[in-house]
């Protein structure tokens, strides 16, 4: 809500210490996953259109 | 109330993306009477003006429509998602001549994702034989166990449909048709134990499923969506399934409102209306041809969703200029005020845009799940945050 001072400047999570290497090893938690799917859109990115919310 | 046209002014230069993924009202009745559907039980009531079923012949004007779209676009593929109402209550013959229209219309360069969003309880082997022709892949909503599901979807009679959904997911979940089943929609109840519920929806293997809040906004409150911006039940609700999602040893399911936000908070970008500040890509075909927006805006007033065109008479092309597509292409400039200067925009985006409702003012507003979107984006951020430190060695 607008009534509470801001606790972070930027609202990513700064990944850019990961040792990619780390990857490989990781059992496939959700964590590694995320990880993977962003270096996969980083390689590939493309147009991001967002999507019909009632159906999966 | 007020038009759908009110909408916030946008610069003079805006450009906008081409529509990507088609909701087809193929039918426009249901099997069911879920308390808390946004075609019958709330504010719009167009679907009385409806045709039962979508004719051949819109489904070719629709299809063409699509394709021309896709061709001067030069997209690669077009999702279309086969709705209603109950979509299966058209039948398995209609399932068949609209894969092979749809598909055979498109430029040979444009792939074509189908989907039928069902309830579910019309699943049997014919229909599914006939959908697995056709690779059409079936989504079901699904509220949780028995109790938690027949609270809210039941047929017109009172009884529960939970038993008859579990039958055809068993069906869909069997070898012969396992590739079909994309996932399981699910929306939430806060009266329900939600670790118990979700472990529930497990016990069907779904690839994906979703969590949707209630439809609701600043003029008709979701349940216990109070003003106290300190009370945040949703959230509460939601962190306790992401806690047992995410600290699973390998990931179960999909589950897309959890993997977008940790997606946008990885610096990636969201692919469905429910957060973050792509531009929507949707456009809504209903049963005479009309096109519309988004459908769940009918939870916000009569009309609410309608744009005046229609596949006869206007392209999808003429839908991207309509004011409030238009709004709702433009990321940022078009939020509120409050939500422009929030931490976390980008990854919000304002919420799903029905919430933002509120009578004679529109959608310039914050979600009316406002103080929940942020506790859940925070709390998520806090709990990456937490994992990305202690990988990178600088934490434990």
């Amino acid at each position: 809500m607008g009534d509470d001072p801001p606790r972070f400047e930027s609202d990513l999570v700064d990944v850019g210490g990961l040792d990619l290497d780390l990857l490989v090893t990781m059992q496939d938690t959700v964590l590694a996953q995320a990880i993977r799917r962003v270096l996969r859109a980083a390689e590939c990115p493309d147009e991001a259109t967002l999507g019909f919310q009632q159906s999966i | 109330m007020i038009s759908h046209t009110v909408v916030p002014s946008l610069p003079s230069q805006h450009s906008t993306s081409p529509i990507r993924q088609y909701v087809l009202k193929v039918h426009s009745r249901c099997n069911l009477a879920c308390d808390y559907c946004y075609v019958y039980q709330l504010a719009d009531q167009s679907w009385r003006q409806q045709p039962l079923r979508m004719s051949s012949d819109t489904v070719s004007l629709a299809a063409d429509r699509i394709a021309e779209h896709a061709e001067r676009h030069q997209l690669s593929a077009v999702g279309i998602v086969l709705h209603g109402g109950e979509p299966l209550l058209a039948g398995g013959s209609f399932f068949s001549r609209a894969a092979r229209i749809l598909r055979g219309r498109l430029p040979s360069a444009t792939t074509a994702t189908l989907t039928v969003q069902s309830n579910g309880v019309l699943l049997d082997e014919p229909l599914l034989d006939v959908l697995g022709e056709h690779e059409i892949s079936v989504a079901v909503s699904l509220d949780g166990g028995p109790a938690a599901h027949d609270r809210h979807r039941r047929y017109p009679n009172g009884r529960g449909s939970y038993a008859d959904v579990e039958r055809g997911l068993s069906l869909l979940m069997s070898p012969a048709w396992r590739r079909l089943f994309a996932g399981l929609l699910c929306t939430v109840d806060l009266s329900q134990e939600p670790v118990g519920l979700y472990e529930h929806l497990l016990r069907f293997s779904p690839p994906r499923m979703d969590f949707l809040l209630p439809l609701g906004n600043w003029s008709a409150r979701p349940p216990a969506r109070t003003d106290d911006p300190a009370s945040t039940p949703y959230a509460d609700w939601l962190e306790a399934v992401f806690d047992r999602w995410y600290s699973a040893p390998n990931q179960e399911t999909e589950l897309r409102l959890f993997r977008e936000i940790i997606h946008l908070l990885l610096g990636g970008v969201s692919y469905f209306e429910g957060i973050g500040l792509a531009p929507v890509s949707v456009a809504v075909i209903e049963a005479d041809g009309a096109i519309e927006q988004t459908d769940a805006l009918k939870s916000a007033y009569q009309d609410a969703a309608s744009t005046g065109m229609h596949i006869a008479t206007n392209s999808i092309d003429d839908l991207l200029a309509h004011p409030a597509v238009m709004s709702r292409q433009s990321g940022l400039v078009a939020l509120a005020d409050q939500c422009r200067s929030c931490p976390v925009r980008r990854v919000c985006g304002g919420g799903f845009y029905p919430h933002r409702y509120r009578q004679d003012e529109g959608f310039s507003n914050p979600s009316v799940y406002c103080p929940d979107l942020l506790a859940l984006i925070r709390r998520i951020r806090q709990r990456l945050e937490s994992d990305v430190r202690r990988l990178t060695g600088l934490v434990g």
